[in-house]
C-alpha cells in the first residue's frame, strides 16, 4: 500500500519537483506512473524508496511512514519491495544465480535458504536454465528478468518498476510485462513508472500521469468521479 | 548475524584485501603504514628508555637533610618517623656525625688519621639524613617541607640536576606525543584513501545492497575488515622488525664494558619487558587506524 499526502518535494536551490502530489495506491493494485522526463517521476520513486525525505507531506509506503522513519529501519522497509531499474544493475562479475543469492546474502539469509529459494525464482521468472551464465552472456530480456528476480526473492508487497522496458526490444518488453502482470495476479502491489503512453494504452490499468511536479491524470480518480 | 554471513562478510573483507586489482593498493597502504608504525615504535621505545634513563639518573641523586648539632634525639626520631611516613621518599639513611666522619676518613684513605683529632666533641660533621625520591618532579615541595622538620639546620637539594632531567623527560614525553599524533593522522588518511577507492570500485554493489535492504553495518563490515587485516599485517610486520632490531640494539650495548654506552646498558628496558608494550602498541594502533579509517570513508556511501 502506498500513500501520499500532499508531497512536496523541493531540492535545493529552490527546485520543486513534486508540488502537493496526494495519491493513493491499494493492497494489489497494478498502477502505472507516467509522464515524460522531468514529469517528477523519479522523485515519485525515491520517496517511495526512502532515498529522498518529502520536504512536505507524509508519504507511508507497506506501513512505513517515511516521514518518521527512522535510519536504522529503512533497510527493513526496502525489504518489504522489490526494485527493478531499467539499467538492470547487475553485478558484471556474479553469475544469474549469485546475483539474486547477493541480495539474499546481504540481508543475512540463511544459505540453505538461499539454495533453496533462488532456484525457485529463476524458474518461476523462465531462467531456470541460464543460473550459472554471466549477465553479459544473457539478452537485455533475460538480464531483466534477473534483475526482476532478485526484486521477488523477499517476497516483497510492492514491486516498483523504474522503466523496465526501456532497455530491451518490444518483443521482450511484451516478456517482461506479462510476468509482472502474473507477479500482480498472487496479490503483490505493482507499480510501473515508465515514459511510454503506448505501453500503459495497450495493458488498460490504472495510470496516473504526471507533469511538471503534479497529477494530471488519475484513471482511477476519474472513474470514480464517472469521467471514464 | 548468521555464522554463513559472518563468513561470507570475513570472505569479501579478505577479497577486498587480496582480489586481484586490489592486491597492489593493499600492498602500498601495508607499506605507508608499516612505516608510520616503524616510526611510532622508535620514538616510543625511545621516550621509555629516555624515561628510564632519567629515572636511573634520578636514583644516583640524593636530597641531604643536614641536622643541626643542637637537634636532640627525638628529633631525630621523629625526622625519622616522618620520613618513614612521606609518600615521596622512596628511601633514606641516617647518617650520624660519627658515621659521617668514619666516611670522611675513608675517602681518605691513608691520610685518614688526619681526621682523627675530630673525634667525639670536636667532630663537625653534621648528622644527615640521605633521602632518595620516588619523583624528582617533587623535588623542591619534598625539600621545603623536610626543612621544616624539627632541628633540621639546612637542606641540600640537586635542583639543576633534576630540572634538566625533567626538562630531558618532558620534551621526549612531548615530542614523541606529537610525533605520535601526526603519524596517527598520516596512517588513518593512508587507510581511508585505501578503503576508499575499494568503496567506490564497489559503489554499484553498495547502492544494490541498499536497494535489497542491507543494513548499513552489513555493508561496512567487509570494508572495515579490510582496514583492519591492512592494521594487522602492518603490526605483524613492524613488531618483527623492531623485536630483532631491539634485541640487536640491546645486546650490542650490553657488551660494551665502558663509557657512556656501558652507563646506558644498566638502565636500558630489556626486551622483555618491552615486547608486550610493543605487541599491544602495533596491534592496537593498526587496528585502530584500520578499523576507524575504513569506517569513515565508507559514510558517504551509505546515504542512499
Amino acid at each position: 500500500m502506498i500513500d501520499f499526502k500532499h508531497v512536496t518535494k523541493v531540492y535545493e536551490p529552490k527546485i520543486t519537483a513534486l508540488r502537493d502530489v496526494s495519491v493513493h495506491i491499494d493492497e494489489g493494485e497494478f498502477v502505472f506512473v507516467l509522464g515524460h522526463s522531468g514529469a517528477g517521476k523519479s522523485t515519485f520513486i525515491k520517496l517511495m524508496l526512502r532515498e529522498e525525505k518529502a520536504t512536505k507531506g507524509e508519504v507511508v509506503v507497506n506501513g512505513y511512514n517515511l516521514s518518521k522513519i527512522k535510519e536504522r529501519d529503512i533497510p527493513y522497509m526496502r525489504r518489504t519491495l522489490g526494485v527493478v531499474f531499467q539499467d538492470f544493475r547487475l553485478i558484471p562479475n556474479l553469475t544469474a544465480y549469485e546475483n539474486i543469492a547477493f541480495a539474499m546474502r546481504v540481508t543475512n539469509i540463511d544459505e540453505k535458504e538461499i539454495k533453496r529459494r533462488v532456484p525457485y525464482i529463476l524458474n518461476l521468472v523462465g531462467l531456470a536454465g541460464k543460473a550459472n551464465k554471466l549477465p553479459a552472456q544473457l539478452s537485455g530480456g533475460e538480464q531483466q528478468r534477473v534483475a526482476l528476480a532478485r526484486a521477488l526473492v523477499h517476497n516483497p508487497d510492492l514491486v516498483i518498476a523504474d522503466e523496465p522496458t526501456g532497455n530491451i526490444d518490444p518483443q521482450l518488453s511484451i516478456e517482461i510485462m506479462e510476468l509482472l502482470k502474473a507477479i500482480n495476479s498472487t496479490g503483490t502491489t505493482v507499480v510501473v513508472v515508465t515514459h511510454e503512453h503506448d505501453l500503459a494504452r495497450r495493458y488498460a490499468k490504472r495510470t496516473i500521469e504526471m507533469r511538471g511536479g503534479v497529477i494530471v491524470r488519475d484513471t482511477a480518480a476519474q472513474a470514480r468521479e464517472g469521467v471514464l | 548475524m548468521r555464522f554463513s554471513s559472518f563468513k561470507y562478510l570475513l570472505g569479501q573483507g579478505w577479497n577486498n584485501f587480496s582480489g586481484k586489482g586490489n592486491r597492489l593498493m593493499s600492498m602500498a597502504s601495508v607499506g605507508v603504514v608499516t612505516s608510520c608504525l616503524i616510526l611510532v615504535g622508535i620514538c616510543a621505545s625511545l621516550a621509555l628508555n629516555v624515561n628510564s634513563f632519567v629515572q636511573y639518573l634520578g636514583a644516583q641523586n640524593e636530597v641531604v637533610v643536614y641536622m643541626a648539632d643542637t637537634a636532640t634525639e627525638s628529633d631525630i626520631a621523629e625526622a625519622n618517623a616522618q620520613l618513614t611516613a612521606d609518600e615521596e621518599v622512596s628511601s633514606f639513611t641516617y647518617v650520624s656525625k660519627e658515621q659521617a666522619l668514619e666516611e670522611q676518613m675513608g675517602y681518605m684513605g691513608q691520610y685518614a688519621s688526619l681526621l682523627s683529632g675530630y673525634r667525639g666533641a670536636n667532630n663537625p660533621l653534621p648528622a644527615s639524613f640521605r633521602i632518595h625520591l620516588e619523583d624528582l618532579t617533587k623535588l623542591e615541595p619534598a625539600s621545603m617541607r623536610f626543612s621544616t622538620m624539627n632541628g633540621v639546620d639546612y637542606v641540600s637539594t640537586p635542583t639543576e640536576l633534576a630540572s634538566v632531567l625533567i626538562a630531558l623527560k618532558n620534551t621526549t614525553y612531548y615530542a614523541g606525543l606529537a610525533i605520535l599524533l601526526i603519524l596517527f593522522m598520516v596512517s588513518m588518511v593512508v587507510i581511508s584513501n585505501t578503503i576508499r577507492l575499494t568503496v567506490f570500485a564497489r559503489r554499484r554493489e553498495i547502492s544494490i545492497m541498499k536497494y535489497v535492504g542491507a543494513t548499513n553495518s552489513f555493508i561496512q563490515f567487509p570494508f572495515v575488515v579490510e582496514g583492519l587485516i591492512i592494521g594487522t599485517v602492518s603490526a605483524c610486520i613492524t613488531f618483527a622488525l623492531l623485536s630483532g632490531g631491539y634485541i640487536y640494539l640491546y645486546n650490542y650495548i650490553s657488551t660494551q664494558a665502558s663509557g657512556f654506552i656501558a652507563m646506558l646498558s644498566m638502565c636500558m628496558v630489556p626486551y622483555e619487558s618491552m615486547w608486550l608494550v610493543m605487541l599491544i602498541g602495533f596491534f592496537g594502533f593498526g587496528w585502530f587506524i584500520g578499523g576507524v579509517g575504513s569506517a569513515l570513508s565508507m559514510r558517504k556511501y551509505l546515504k542512499v
